[in-house]
């Protein structure tokens, strides 16, 4: 029979490994400790409903989903901070605000590449209910806190804010649908304006700008007309055509967005200029005094409030003081993310020896209405992949965890008469606090030396029928 | 654990569904006659091909069947291979084609989304869902497919909505917005007021043969019936398209004879025409040209025939056309380990 292996993306921890990792996970919950976040332990399987509202379709894909054997959707859970305000809108009314909460533990998801993928582990934390600029100082610095605890070198704390991009396309005046489509191309937008036809060209062909009426059949047939002339032909048509199976829309949806789809989207040149501008913001990177000015600049030229940036400055200039912040600071707009709740702060820790980033946060107003809560909920929160910051402190002192040099015993009995005497030499031994093997197999004392030594045991302890003990440390080459 | 090689090549066919008599058809056609002693038994033989153990499975079974291992050959939709398989890609489509099967995996939205022409204007209304906190919901067999496709596209927030059969009724229904499903002929869809989207085939699929390929390279024995059966299978096709034709003409030599036909090079067969001589009783110089021609030539190749005074024109249907190796055979096995692959 085939033997079964181990899935692609799941690893074995062997025990000097998963010492180091538990090492660095207690370091990791005492310093977040330290600044008050209690420890909450969640489910691993959630409804499958609870990150499908967060992400959406992205990380959705690489969930492992099943029906479990009622019949419910479920999800080994991809991430913490859904599962982290579920159990606040759960118990909302026993829970003081600001909240604080850390967390620890495995998150699945399915790669097919196998680069931070399948089963790894994190550490994070999650501040509800704060809109305040300390709140942010207090995350981004607790956040950059841990690299600086661990004594680690040559990392980059990379923050962008979400909002000064919201200001400058606020002053520019675009659609909501456009505002979306704009974040979502940042990506491509950071490249710098050479980006910025492509990116246009694909909005015009989701139809989110237009430079002239299209010239078919049913934009002919409103021509001339106002709108609600426009909307009464066009319920018109659909009446006609006997059509009554909407799904989640109704009819007025659908005449609306169809008189928007004829009558063109937003203006190309408006949509273009935000483009232009947001290209510039996505491209502003480095030093953060540097980095204001820029911002500035781009602000001004967009004619936009300047209250996004200032609150930005702000709260750089607070956080510089933080442990390990001053030297490890970067602005870098082009992180700004595209989903729907985020706002404000966004953040990256990097580090040049890992290609993924250490550790993503930033702040997530919006969730907490996503997830079903009536109220809206300020809210931010980080979290670290602690394989990562494992493989990054490789080979430093700060990480290590348990010692691989030879100790404890392996008691041996000297014949089956010295079973029970064996016995209690090694209760006594580990009485005394010392790592006891037994021997099981019978084995005699050239074999039992060499599995201590092929074990990393220090001693081979042979107990005979009287009791009487002979040691023989496996480190000397005496027998 | 030594396992003992495999003497019998298992062979799993579609026991249902679209694909179950054209599949019988198209191994009768090939010369690959499943006998199968009862409807009620799940197994059969091809006299022909001795060793050759047949198992009838449900098409949605059938890329498990394979991978698994319970069969080394398999034939079903290519839909449902891409789907389901595993991404280790320990099954593979032998033969993509096997020209049979066809259906399309497409898009379809209610006829009433009237402002829903396109997959572009699908992208459109999902930014426009979600900012309403809403979720595009689509009603699928195939989510792997669908999801792919997707993204692709820059579509990321949907809901899949999984369903196996009259999927088309899940608007009407209300658990869905939309579907994206198989259809031949876009009946069924336009019956239950629902329209494709420009751009919105997602697959273009027909019957393919599939095999496991670890366990074939594990027996000497299997992969040789495996390989007489693509063998086979690809000449069939490969003929498929042809006519041979076969006439007497009279001249004065098999060079004029080739002369006259060759002036019209496109219908003088692959490689020219072969020209023999007629051996008769009255001594007039008859010679036997014959070439093969495609089908929808043929009554084109018959008039330059006759124009060349040719009589006794007969055609017949090529069973099968050989080339030098097997390309598909000699992809898989013999060129590197994955060519081949679809």
């Amino acid at each position: 029979m085939k033997s079964v292996t181990r899935l692609r993306g799941m690893h074995d921890t062997p025990q000097d490994f998963w010492l180091r990792k538990r090492n660095l996970q207690d370091r990791l919950v005492q310093l977040i400790g330290s600044y008050g976040y209690r420890y909450l332990e969640t489910p691993i399987l959630e409804s499958t409903e609870l990150f499908l509202r967060k992400s959406g379709g992205e990380l959705t894909s690489r969930m492992y989903s099943f029906t479990d054997a009622g019949s419910n959707s479920v999800s080994l859970r991809p991430e913490f901070t859904s599962p982290i305000v579920r159990h606040y809108l759960e118990h909302a009314q026993d829970v003081a605000l600001p909240a604080r909460w850390q967390y620890a533990g495995p998150v699945f998801r399915y790669d097919k590449g196998g680069q931070g993928s399948g089963q790894f582990t994190q550490v994070g934390a999650e501040l509800l209910g704060s809109s305040s600029v300390m709140s942010d100082v207090e995350l981004l610095g607790l956040a950059s806190h841990v690299p600086f605890q661990l004594g680690l070198s040559g990392y980059q704390i990379r923050v962008a804010d979400l909002d000064v991009v919201h200001s400058v396309l606020d002053a520019v005046g675009v659609s909501e649908r456009a505002r979306t489509f704009i974040i979502e191309s940042v990506p491509q937008l950071k490249e710098g304006r050479k980006a910025v036809p492509g990116v246009l060209e694909r909005a015009r062909h989701l139809h989110l700008a237009v430079e002239e009426a299209p010239d078919d059949a049913l934009s002919q047939a409103i021509q001339g007309l106002d709108d609600t002339q426009s909307r009464k032909v066009l319920h018109g048509l659909l009446n006609w055509t006997a059509a009554d199976q909407f799904g989640q829309r109704d009819p007025d949806e659908v005449v609306e967005r169809l008189l928007r789809k004829l009558r063109g989207g937003d203006d190309l040149a408006v949509l273009e200029k935000a483009l232009n501008l947001i290209s510039d913001l996505a491209g502003i990177s480095g030093d953060p005094a540097a980095s204001v000015a820029a911002l500035r600049a781009v602000v001004t030229a967009a004619g936009a409030n300047m209250a996004a940036v200032d609150r930005f400055e702000e709260f750089l200039n607070l956080v510089r003081s933080e442990p390990g912040v001053a030297q490890s600071l970067v602005v870098d707009l082009g992180l700004v993310r595209g989903l729907a709740y985020y706002n404000g702060l966004v953040f990256e820790v990097t580090h040049p020896r890992c290609a993924t980033p250490l550790a993503g946060g930033g702040r997530y107003d919006g969730l907490a209405r996503a997830l079903g809560s009536p109220d809206p909920l300020p809210a931010l929160g980080f979290a670290y992949t602690l394989e990562s910051l494992l493989a990054v402190t490789e080979g430093s002192d700060n990480g290590k965890g348990g010692a691989s040099e030879a100790d404890g015993a392996l008691v041996m009995a000297w014949d089956s008469e010295s079973y029970r005497p064996a016995l209690q030499a090694a209760a006594d031994l580990r009485q005394q606090g010392v790592q006891t093997e037994l021997d099981v197999c019978g084995r005699d004392l050239s074999q039992g030396l060499d599995y201590a030594r092929k074990m990393g045991i220090a001693q081979v302890i042979v107990v005979n029928r009287d009791g009487q003990q002979t040691a023989h440390d496996t480190r000397s080459r005496q027998r | 654990m030594t396992a003992e090689e495999e003497t019998t090549l298992r062979l799993v066919l579609p026991s249902d569904g679209a694909l179950h008599e054209p599949t019988l058809n198209f191994f009768g056609a090939c010369g690959l006659s499943v006998l199968r002693p009862n409807s009620r038994r799940y197994t059969g033989t091809i006299p022909a091909l001795s060793g050759v153990e047949v198992l009838f499975q449900r098409t949605a079974d059938i890329t498990e069947k394979v991978e698994e291992g319970s069969a080394e050959l398999g034939v079903t939709g290519l839909d449902r291979l891409l789907e389901y398989r595993h991404d280790d890609h320990t099954v593979a489509a032998l033969i993509n084609d096997l020209r049979y099967g066809q259906c399309d995996f497409v898009l379809a939205v209610p006829n009433s989304w009237l402002d829903v022409t396109s997959v572009a204007d699908l992208a459109d209304l999902a930014l426009e869902f979600r900012q309403q906190g809403k979720q595009l919901r689509i009603a699928t067999k195939y989510p792997r497919l669908l999801r792919h496709y997707l993204f692709d596209r820059g579509i990321n927030y949907f809901t899949l909505v999984p369903a196996s059969g009259t999927m088309e009724a899940a608007p009407a229904a209300g658990y869905a917005d939309l579907i994206a499903d198989i259809t031949a002929t876009g009946t069924t869809l336009r019956e239950n007021q629902l329209k494709i989207l420009e751009e919105g085939t997602i697959l273009v699929s027909q019957a393919c043969l599939i095999g496991n390929i670890d366990l074939l390279k594990r027996s000497k024995t299997c992969l040789k019936l495996a390989r007489s059966i693509m063998e086979v299978m690809e000449a069939h096709l490969r003929a498929e398209p042809f006519f041979r034709v076969t006439a007497n003409v009279q001249g004065t030599s098999p060079q004029e004879v080739s002369g006259t036909v060759l002036a019209r090079p496109d219908l003088a067969g692959l490689r020219g025409p072969t020209i023999a001589r007629v051996y008769n009783v009255e001594e007039q110089d008859w010679y036997s040209v014959s070439l093969l021609i495609k089908k929808n030539q043929l009554l084109e190749a018959v008039d330059h025939l006759r124009s060349c005074g040719a009589v006794d024109i007969a055609a017949s249907q090529v069973t099968y056309l050989f080339n030098g190796f097997s390309t598909a055979y000699h992809n898989l096995f013999e060129n590197g380990e994955s060519g081949g692959e679809c």
